[in-house]
């Protein structure tokens, strides 16, 4: 089994390759995870990705080895991304059914996450392909929102991470909502607008 | 008054703070002649909704009814799983069987949901080319790449992937010399 802690390690040395290795084994972790948690819960219990994600940082990461540097940081960004494509993949999944993709779904990895129940899963879409042009732009601000919208971090966890102050993390959230509101409404169909 | 922000993210910022109506005024002296620079501040400014709901929640996870995890019989492409036999990080292997044009098991490799970015499935195609390149008893051999159906929900949905698949001789002491 790779060493989630000596990755982190290589990250924190500059190794641009370890974050790629990273990437899929927090996804697996959270999968499974998530697994184990609502294997025995009944349909339509909700899942903290926020919980879920702390769980998986303390059995993945050695605490004491890596409290020297910012693990914690390179770990969450990692994690955030893996719950970006849970969700995301989940959004796709639900958009599929609902717009009457008449195509047989194979579902080969669990069927277990669908995004929240009063979210527009074409919105999560949507939002999904925006954020990659945001984080050309400015990725600390998509950073921010990936932490917030995917992780559930609250403004002040979210800065900690990032390691700006929590009212610089705030004008970033208000600049990058609006930003991803503005594309979100480009989008949508013509005289959608009003209803919002 | 200090210097003027400069930048569309911190003209946005100073302009939220201000009432609607002394807006256009701090527009026209912060963006000067700049029209791009002001047409992006106010696009910004008219989709700022602090009441929209819109981004305000996080994302929940929910259970559907029933995991459908690697369910045997499950169909991908024309293969129909049997069991999984091995997972990396980015794809899950089957032991699965082909009925048509011919009766064979096969392994066949699926590249996990979510998991199915460019650069993953630039890999993928790598593998299956290196795979078909060779031709050895101890190597398995290539019969089927593809992805199995996706679909297209929406135009706006575009990217929605399909399973991408690569369905290979099983052990390769099974392959007929």
């Amino acid at each position: 089994m790779t060493d989630v802690t000596q990755i982190l390690s290589q990250i924190e040395d500059g190794d641009p390759s370890a974050a790629e290795q990273l990437l899929p084994l927090v996804y697996d972790e959270l999968r499974k995870l998530a697994a184990a948690k609502l294997s025995n819960e009944k349909p339509g219990q909700t899942l903290q990705a926020t919980a879920l994600v702390h769980d998986a940082y303390l059995r993945l990461v050695d605490v004491d080895k890596a409290q020297h540097w910012d693990s914690r940081g390179h770990f969450f960004a990692a994690a955030s991304e893996a719950m970006r494509r849970i969700l995301v993949e989940a959004a796709r999944r639900k958009s599929r059914e609902k717009h009457g993709g008449n195509w047989e779904r194979v579902p080969i990895e669990p069927d277990l996450l669908v995004s929240a129940e009063a979210t527009d899963p074409l919105q999560v879409l949507v939002v999904n392909e925006a954020l990659d042009h945001l984080a050309q732009q400015s990725p600390r601000k998509a950073e921010l929102v990936k932490l917030r919208y995917f992780l559930g971090f609250t403004l002040a966890e979210a800065a900690n991470v990032l390691g700006i102050s929590v009212a610089t993390a705030e004008d970033d959230w208000t600049y990058a909502r609006a930003w991803l509101r503005r594309e979100w409404l480009r989008g949508r169909p013509m005289g959608a607008d009003e209803k919002t | 008054m200090t210097q003027l922000p400069d930048s569309d993210s911190a003209i946005f910022q100073a302009a939220v703070m201000l009432e609607p109506e002394q807006r256009t005024a701090f527009l026209e002296r912060a963006c000067g002649g700049n029209s791009r620079l002001r047409d992006e501040v106010e696009s910004l400014l008219r989709a700022h909704a602090p009441n929209d709901s819109f981004l305000q929640a996080p994302l929940v996870a929910m259970t559907t009814a029933q995991p459908a995890s690697q369910r045997p019989g499950t169909m991908v492409g024309p293969y129909k799983i049997r069991e999984q036999i091995g997972e990396g990080g980015f794809g899950v292997v089957y032991v699965a069987e082909q009925e048509k044009p011919v009766r064979r098991k096969v392994a066949l490799k699926v590249i996990k949901l979510g998991m199915d970015t460019r650069d993953v499935i630039a890999r993928f195609e790598a593998e299956r080319q290196a795979l078909a390149l060779m031709d050895h008893p101890n190597v398995a051999r290539v019969l089927d790449a593809g992805a199995s159906e996706g679909g297209l929900s929406s135009n706006r949905a575009r990217h929605v992937p399909s399973e991408a698949f690569l369905a290979a001789t099983t052990r390769p002491h099974r392959v007929a010399r």
